[in-house]
């Protein structure tokens, strides 16, 4: 049989997306998911013929360690497109999988395919980040990231209010305590 | 880890928004808090500032240190590591250390690659901030002072030993050497010209043998009178304190039956020393001021080690650990009041060596150990296994007998590797800092690393030209030192044999607002004004190098007397007392506005030089006479009535002794001297 397993991921409105288990691994926590569901089978199962028939048996009892289905509740399937394309565009690109921090160590700030993928709406982007923090796939987090800190960058309290329609809920009494506060501590 | 992060932020988001069909997140201000700090953790400081002023919740997030550490550990992957910032605020070590860590990978790099031509080289004292290099080969006794980030101004100087040299040790300012015969030899470094500077012998060396170890405050070695700045032991178990300023001992003890084989201290008030039976000392004394008697030293108990060994002892003075090193064991030793002798060992493989431990030195004398930090005031030390395997390890965290907790095991890459054979290592040298790790190959590579996270940055060293190296020479790594002076450095120098690699990057950035701020933060818990404590620390450094200077022209003028032939010590004292009264009284005669006075006392003065010792005497006796007014009245009229007589002097030395006598017994009455002094014109 072949060891390739299909994974269908399925959005919050029950769409379902099948991929590649190497492309979903891009998610850390669909990755850990599948190592704990997996990892009988796995510890038997490389190529130790005894344990064939076994194997085989489980697989016919169990039908869905051939087909492994996970649920992501809060990710809209519009969202979920979004996010396999981008796996499957990564999927050959190993990250460490921890301490992410510099994987912008040979690249420009946001790669450039990035920045392209992620020039979508506003909605959309706080979306694609708040579903990669779920899954944790972190460069994908910090991408996503990085670009709205760009969006903030250089510009001043009223200007990023308007920009993200933050609604300023100081009194002016306390936005003067908070400048004199910050005018002090950069005196310092 | 990612099973927590389902429930948590699972949870969160569908009680954010219930119906779950719908669109979850309309804005910005509605993404959970940890996505806004990570979104924040991607611009600097000064923005933040700025962003508080936008909404109650922003302002909430950005001052919300546990969120910021948490922020920091999912990125760094590391909550133990050594502070950049030394603040509490994990906010700011987070923001700052992403700001440094890029520009180490994305600085230009700047590169000055130059030979030495001394010998090979085993000792290095680098002064980043003063530009200056230096460098000493134990062997050949060769040392060189140059600029560190050219070599301008190299002066190589053989054979600087002292015969007889049984221990040295190197520091920016001086070398201090100690003989088989049991003497101690300072040598300063601080003139241009060291040539002239000959090494100066530590008065009252009173080591009864052999000379084993000799030790030097590395940072100053001028304190106040009375405070060890430098410290020899013997073979005998003596350990000698020294005061550099007066040359002398300042503190002698007894402290063992056998040979000493390390000193570490603090210069402050601990003395750590261990002899070869491996016990350690731990004495508590104050240093810089050392009057008082010793009291019993602590004692921890430690393995007798072959003296052929490998073997280093490295001492964390804030935190009070003691870290030994050798062929197959790394143990860290506690002397601190509430864990002391409690010890922890690194596991070592069987199939694998020690070669080197480093810890992290950034400020020796610093401040105690401040839990209270981001990062809680860790101090990295970095072994590195004769398989090039290295491990980076935390000497302030381990538990009682457990073995010691590994935060990284990094297998450097380099950017060539030629392949030797099996025995020699293939990382040779390491240097850790509150930021970086720096990795040395054999073959005089370096690579560096994050502290933290412990992930590559980048390569550092270049390729060496060819004009420099013999052949195809392959160089290793002899040492690498980061600049410790400024946390915020990107700058280092690497030694290969007697090849010097000064490196670079980026421009030097000015962080001295934030600097500012951190000093003051850390003083203002101390509770000490800061701006007192820099200028008495300009002050001091002032009044060093101006002591220093007086030294060095003591010593000159001492040896020029010396070696003007005048073979009588005594009288040359006396001589320049003799000048240095009638100087004095030349400057009555001026308050008096009498000009040809002058005149006449610079002849005397001259023949009194230039003439024997009973000349000067008449001035020595003045001495006596010189706190009555009146007396040095009558001396000086005399002398201007006797220019005649200061003539005629040097034809009768009878009489002018008799004049001396005549002096000394009339000394207390003015009549009678003035009598005196009047028959004796006459008799002339």
């Amino acid at each position: 049989m072949s060891k390739e397993k299909k994974i269908v991921i399925v959005s919050s409105d029950n769409e379902k997306f099948t991929v590649d288990r190497k492309v979903a691994e891009k998610s850390i926590l669909i990755k850990n998911m599948l190592e704990d569901l997996l990892s009988n089978d796995d510890h038997n199962g490389d190529n130790d013929d005894d344990n064939e028939l076994l194997r085989d048996a489980a697989a016919v009892d169990s039908n869905e360690l051939d087909v492994i289905e996970i649920p992501t509740p809060n990710v809209r399937s519009t969202v979920l497109k979004l996010i396999i394309e981008w796996c499957e565009h990564y999927k050959d690109i190993s990250f460490p999988d921890e301490n992410q921090d510099e994987d912008s160590k040979k690249t420009p700030p946001i790669d450039e395919w990035d920045k392209n993928f992620l020039n979508v709406d506003q909605e959309m982007l706080y979306e694609i980040i708040l579903a990669a923090n779920y899954l944790n796939i972190r460069p994908l987090l910090y991408s996503g990231c990085k670009m709205v800190a760009e969006m903030i960058r250089g510009k001043s309290p009223e200007e990023i209010r308007k920009t993200f329609n933050i609604v300023n809920d100081f009194s002016p009494e306390e936005e003067a305590a908070i400048r004199r506060e910050n005018e002090w501590a950069e005196d310092r | 880890m990612e099973e927590e992060e389902v429930d948590t932020l699972g949870n969160r988001i569908a009680t954010a928004s219930p119906s779950s069909d719908d669109v979850f997140v309309r804005g910005l201000p509605e993404l959970p808090s940890e996505v806004l700090v990570t979104i924040f953790s991607f611009l600097d400081p000064m923005t933040l500032d700025g962003l508080s002023l936008v909404c109650k919740r922003w302002k909430m997030v950005i001052n919300d240190n546990e969120l910021w550490r948490e922020n920091f550990i999912k990125l760094f992957g590391s909550k133990q590591f050594q502070s950049l910032t030394r603040s509490t605020q994990w906010r700011t070590e987070l923001l700052m250390r992403k700001e440094l860590a890029q520009r180490w990978i994305k600085g230009k790099g700047m590169y000055h690659t130059y030979a030495v031509k001394n010998g090979v080289i085993t000792d290095i004292a680098a002064d980043f901030r003063n530009d200056k290099l230096v460098l000493f080969s134990k062997n050949t006794g060769d040392l060189t002072i140059t600029s560190l980030r050219s070599n301008k101004g190299e002066s190589p100087i053989t054979g600087v030993f002292p015969n007889g040299t049984t221990s040295c040790e190197l520091s920016k300012n001086a070398m201090i050497f100690g003989r088989w015969d049991g003497k101690v030899y300072l040598k300063l470094l601080n003139q241009k010209n060291v040539y002239l500077n000959d090494s100066i012998s530590l008065r009252e060396s009173t080591h009864e043998g052999i000379v084993t170890v000799t030790k030097i405050n590395k940072d100053s070695i001028a304190g106040k009178h009375g405070s060890v700045r430098a410290f020899s032991g013997d073979h005998r178990g003596r350990v000698i304190g020294w005061d550099l300023k007066n040359y002398q001992k300042v503190v002698d003890w007894p402290i063992s039956n056998a040979s000493i084989t390390n000193i570490e201290s603090n210069y402050q008030d601990c003395v750590i020393v261990r002899d070869q039976l491996g016990i350690i000392y731990i004495i508590d004394h104050n240093l810089k001021d050392s009057r008082g008697p010793m009291r019993p030293p602590r004692i921890i108990k430690t393995e007798k080690i072959d003296e052929n060994a490998t073997f280093s002892m490295q001492v964390d003075f804030g935190d009070e650990n003691i870290v030994i090193s050798y062929e197959n064991k790394v143990r860290v030793y506690s002397y601190s009041q509430h864990k002391f002798g409690h010890f922890s060992e690194l596991e070592v493989p069987e199939d694998d060596q020690i070669y080197r431990t480093v810890i992290s030195q950034m400020n020796l004398q610093c401040c105690r150990k401040d839990d209270t930090l981001a990062g809680h005031d860790g101090l990295l030390c970095g072994t590195i296994f004769k398989s090039g395997k290295t491990v980076i390890w935390n000497v302030r965290s381990w538990e009682d007998q457990q073995p010691i907790p590994i935060i990284h095991v990094i297998v450097p890459k380099f950017q060539h590797y030629v392949y030797l054979n099996e025995d020699s290592p293939r990382v040779v040298s390491l240097d850790i800092n509150s930021s970086v790790i720096i990795f040395g190959s054999h073959n005089s590579y370096c690579s560096l690393y994050d502290a933290v996270s412990g992930d590559f940055m980048r390569f550092v060293s270049r390729k060496l030209p060819r004009k420099i190296l013999f052949h195809d020479q392959v160089l290793p790594v002899t040492e690498i030192l980061l600049d410790k002076e400024d946390n915020f450095a990107t700058n280092g120098v690497i030694i290969m044999g007697n090849i010097i690699q000064y490196f670079q990057f980026g421009e030097q950035k000015n962080y001295d607002k934030f600097k500012k701020k951190m000093a003051r933060n850390s003083l203002k818990r101390a509770g000490i004004d800061d701006r007192k404590i820099k200028n008495r620390r300009h002050i001091k450094d002032d009044v060093e190098d101006f002591t220093f200077q007086q030294i060095q022209e003591q010593q000159k003028s001492e040896l020029l007397d010396k070696y003007n032939g005048d073979s009588f010590e005594d009288e040359d004292e006396e001589l320049s007392i003799a000048i240095a009264l009638s100087e004095s009284l030349k400057m009555k005669d001026k308050e008096e506005g009498n000009a040809e006075e002058d005149d006449e006392l610079k002849r005397a003065l001259e023949l009194s030089r230039s003439q024997t010792a009973i000349l000067s005497d008449e001035p020595v006796d003045d001495l006596r006479l010189d706190s009555e007014d009146h007396d040095l009245k009558y001396a000086l009229d005399l002398s201007k009535r006797g220019t005649q007589l200061a003539n005629i002097f040097p034809d009768g030395e009878g009489s002018s002794s008799r004049i001396e006598s005549d002096l000394d017994n009339t000394s207390a009455n003015d009549d009678e001297l003035e009598l005196a002094l009047k028959l004796s014109l006459i008799e002339h």
